[in-house]
């Protein structure tokens, strides 16, 4: 009989294995990073401009650019242009950002010479017709008022806007009514500007072979792009003011509360960068973390509550997010708080740290699983200007961190509290 | 191409092994064949409050989240109306932690009071997240009770009232787990850094002494043929009107599932297709509008569903669907539609193969479907499908008769 009690053996990794993505110019100086699979028939195509949020001048239009880019091109109607994209079996996904926005195509590498061309249209080549930006208005505003009754959608809104201030580009609550103002020369400006005012990045992972990247020379290498440097170039923005303390929201007829708390946290070049990375994870980075084990498994206020940071290229911060029974979001809260302060007054136990390393070490083992997951990790060093290091760097302090810097950490950033604090629903 | 073998214990354990050299990292999904339908019509949400509790220690293990942490891997699960499935992704030199850990709930759960009674709140606050506390959250808790008048789909995996969660006793617990957590009413797959020769020797080590069960017998009510449609309308405090119609249709054991996939595709997926291209563009009558099908094991649904423009009516506007359905009813897919709706189908097939979780689940998936092998054949299988496939599919389920509409309203 094999004795059920114990485990099995398991090891730690060492190392993980490195990204190793190419990187080659187009004729126009562009520059395409890519990690090739030729095990695959599949590639997925980014093209990213420094085009996010943070370089709107008015609300609504960055994320308006990129969202109509699939709305048709000066020799297409938007129909006929994702039916060409769908005949070839091709996806679009056209991503607006905070700090980026990104366009992406999920394609059979088999039909490149058809689908690269139509990408390229779709980018350079974009109408905003009246009739279209009408249309389209219409849909995101019912979409934004449909958000709008979301109880974790409205505490989300107003926290952010707290974190950075409400006329910050990262901070603004914006209005179903805002996309009355948008105008299509607002959105030929912009495009103008900043997609074809620079030059884009193109990451590319999948089967990327001689053809491929022939066919992007053909298509984007050929396009002129302005002299502007939009990646270090950003508009100037109101300063980033943050506002602790607790705001409550009534949404009648809401049987959850949305709570979020949390307080800008120091960016990825910062020394306790990583560092704070491994203690959110302790505190709600996991299924294991504690906020799970006491909120969600111990009594059973939430389906789930999690605790994350956001790098963002002018901000960073931490939030613990969740949704409650409106009864118990008293307590919630303050278990919560209780949370905070034992991480800011007692030593996490070897156990606990043991297995917080554990996890944590097999989850960066599979965020570099495939062509398609390293790319990703590889965007982060780019997007940031990080050395190539910096996951074995991170894996380094992810394996050497002790209790004892975790709760100086702690003390550091949760202990004097200044947290801002949002509660929607409360019906 | 996913290259499998299969073997099967002596306690009727279905395993599949897909070895795949480039990964460090193996997933391990375990398929129970076991969902809502077979739940009583009383203790409705029951299959998914289990899944919960298979969480909560097993007869030998005390957390099983826990260890498998310590080991580097990450899990989850999912019910649905047919099945409950288990899966993680665990460091290759690790498995043998999932095998004890999967293996262990399978010969006996701890049955925790403590742990039935949290899950309870758990899933309490789950059903009103995902069903109660969001915009248009309960429309199939309305739409399925009106397609299905016998048949268990008539409500969801969540269950049809949080009541049924609130009474969920240990002795329901014990007597699911009874019948349905059985080896021989479970599949196995392995998908990643594995040889079959270790999976071999880790199944006999860890699954092969678990009792066989009894065989699962299944009494599941047959949906009786509608005969005329049925409309519900409701009010709720929503920004704006949606219209939903749902068409009984094929099960995806039937052959002529796929030629209802593709009309799915054709009338409702994407921008491209038709309902977009007259009902959003040409006639303004919709904001968003799609179709899709729920690719169940017994009779499904076919649901056409959109967001209504404002001053609309919403009577007008489900008129205007039965006109692009009857006019794709007339016509029937021209060559160029039938070609992109399979082109997709091969792209899409293609991305979902890119990773040994999907591989794994789809393995499990089509070996209870009948053979595992079926997700190698998928696509040929929608090339076959002709023009006049999918123009007979159309006219035999999308009519009034076989037809439950759902006008789902903002307050007057």
């Amino acid at each position: 009989m094999i004795d059920r009690s114990k485990s099995p053996n398991y090891g730690q990794l060492e190392s993980i294995p490195a990204i190793n993505a190419e990187k080659i110019q187009l004729r126009n100086g562009i520059v395409v990073h890519f990690i090739n699979d030729s095990n695959q028939e599949v590639c997925q195509t980014e093209i990213v401009f420094p085009a996010g949020k943070l370089y709107n001048k008015k609300n609504l239009i960055s994320e308006s650019v990129i969202r109509m880019l699939e709305e048709g091109t000066i020799k297409k109607t938007g129909t006929e242009l994702i039916d060409a994209f769908d005949y070839y079996g091709a996806y679009i996904e056209n991503k607006p950002g905070m700090d980026h926005s990104e366009v992406s195509m999920y394609s059979l590498n088999k039909h490149a010479d058809n689908t690269i061309p139509l990408l390229r249209e779709m980018i350079s080549e974009p109408a905003f017709r009246d009739e279209d930006l009408t249309r389209y208005k219409q849909r995101r505003m019912q979409m934004l008022q449909i958000q709008l009754n979301k109880a974790d959608v409205i505490a989300n809104r107003k926290f952010l806007s707290k974190l950075f201030g409400k006329n910050h580009p990262y901070g603004i609550e914006v209005d179903p009514q805002d996309y009355l103002k948008v105008t299509s020369d607002d959105l030929k400006d912009f495009h103008k500007f900043y997609f074809l005012g620079g030059k884009p990045k193109i990451f590319v992972a999948g089967k990327v072979d001689d053809n491929f990247i022939k066919r992007l020379d053909n298509e984007f290498g050929s396009l002129e792009f302005g002299q502007n440097d939009h990646w270090t170039e950003v508009p100037e923005q109101d300063p980033i003011v943050s506002e602790p303390g607790i705001e409550e929201i009534k949404m009648p007829g809401h049987i959850q509360s949305g709570i979020k708390i949390g307080k800008l946290f120091p960016g990825l070049k910062d020394n306790d960068s990583q560092k704070l990375y491994v203690l959110t994870a302790i505190l709600g980075g996991y299924f294991g973390s504690r906020l799970m084990m006491n909120i969600r498994e111990d009594k059973g206020y939430t389906y789930g509550i999690g605790s994350f940071i956001r790098h963002m290229k002018n901000g960073s911060y931490f939030a613990i997010s969740t949704q409650v029974a409106n009864e118990f979001y008293i307590n919630t809260m303050n278990e919560i708080h209780l949370e905070l302060r034992k991480l800011s007054t007692e030593l996490v136990e070897e156990k606990e740290l043991d297995l917080v390393k554990n996890y944590l070490t097999g989850h960066l083992l599979r965020n570099f699983d495939g062509a398609f997951e390293k790319i990703e990790r590889h965007k982060l060093l780019v997007y940031n200007d990080l050395e190539d290091s910096y996951y074995s760097s991170l894996l380094h302090t992810i394996q050497g961190i002790d209790s004892v810097q975790l709760l100086q950490l702690a003390e550091k950033y949760f202990k004097e509290g200044g947290f801002t604090e949002i509660i929607a629903g409360l019906a | 191409m996913v290259n499998f073998e299969r073997f099967t214990l002596d306690n009727g354990l279905t395993v599949l092994v897909n070895e795949d050299k480039n990964t460090p990292l193996v997933a391990m999904n375990l398929l129970y064949k076991v969902g809502a339908r077979d739940e009583n019509s009383k203790k409705t949400g029951f299959a998914h409050l289990f899944e919960h509790l298979m969480f909560g220690g097993s007869a030998n293990i005390p957390h099983f989240d826990k260890p498998l942490q310590l080991a580097g891997g990450e899990n989850n699960a999912f019910t649905n109306n047919d099945i409950t499935n288990y899966y993680m992704t665990i460091p290759s030199a690790n498995i043998e932690t999932g095998f004890w850990l999967e293996s262990d709930r399978m010969l006996a759960l701890a049955f925790s009071e403590k742990s039935l009674d949290v899950q309870r709140h758990v899933v309490i606050e789950e059903f009103k997240q995902r069903y109660l506390n969001q915009p248009y959250g309960d429309v199939w808790l309305l739409l399925r009770p009106l397609a299905y008048k016998e048949h268990p789909y008539r409500w969801p995996t969540i269950g049809q009232t949080t009541d049924h969660i609130r009474d969920a006793k240990m002795e329901d617990v014990k007597e699911f787990f009874r019948k349905y957590y059985k080896p021989n009413n479970a599949i196995l797959a392995l998908s990643g850094g594995i040889t079959l020769e270790r999976a071999r020797s880790l199944c006999e080590k860890w699954f092969a002494p678990i009792p066989k069960g009894n065989d699962v017998k299944r009494n599941i009510a047959v949906e009786p043929i509608q005969s005329e449609m049925r409309k519900e309308t409701v009010r709720r405090d929503v920004p704006a009107d949606s219209l939903f119609l749902a068409f009984h249709g094929d099960s995806r054991l039937d052959d002529s599932y796929f030629a209802m996939d593709l009309l799915s595709d054709v009338l409702g997926n994407g921008k491209s297709s038709r309902l977009h291209k007259e009902l959003v563009l040409k006639k303004k009558l919709f904001t968003q509008i799609g179709s899709y099908q729920t690719g169940n094991i017994d009779k499904g649904l076919f649901v056409v569903s959109g967001n209504l423009m404002d001053n609309v009516n919403s009577s007008d506007a489900e008129d205007a669907v039965f006109e692009v359905i009857q006019k794709l009813k007339n016509e029937g897919p021209d060559k160029h539609e039938l070609e992109k709706v399979k082109n997709k189908i091969e792209s899409v097939h293609a991305f979902g193969e890119l990773e040994n979780e999907n591989k794994a689940l789809n393995l499990c998936f089509n070996e209870m479907l009948g053979d595992a092998n079926i997700t190698n054949k998928l696509v040929e299988k929608y090339k076959k499908v002709s023009a006049e496939d999918i123009r007979s599919k159309a006219k035999e389920i999308l009519k009034d008769s076989n037809c439950s509409s759902l006008h789902y309203l903002k307050e007057e």
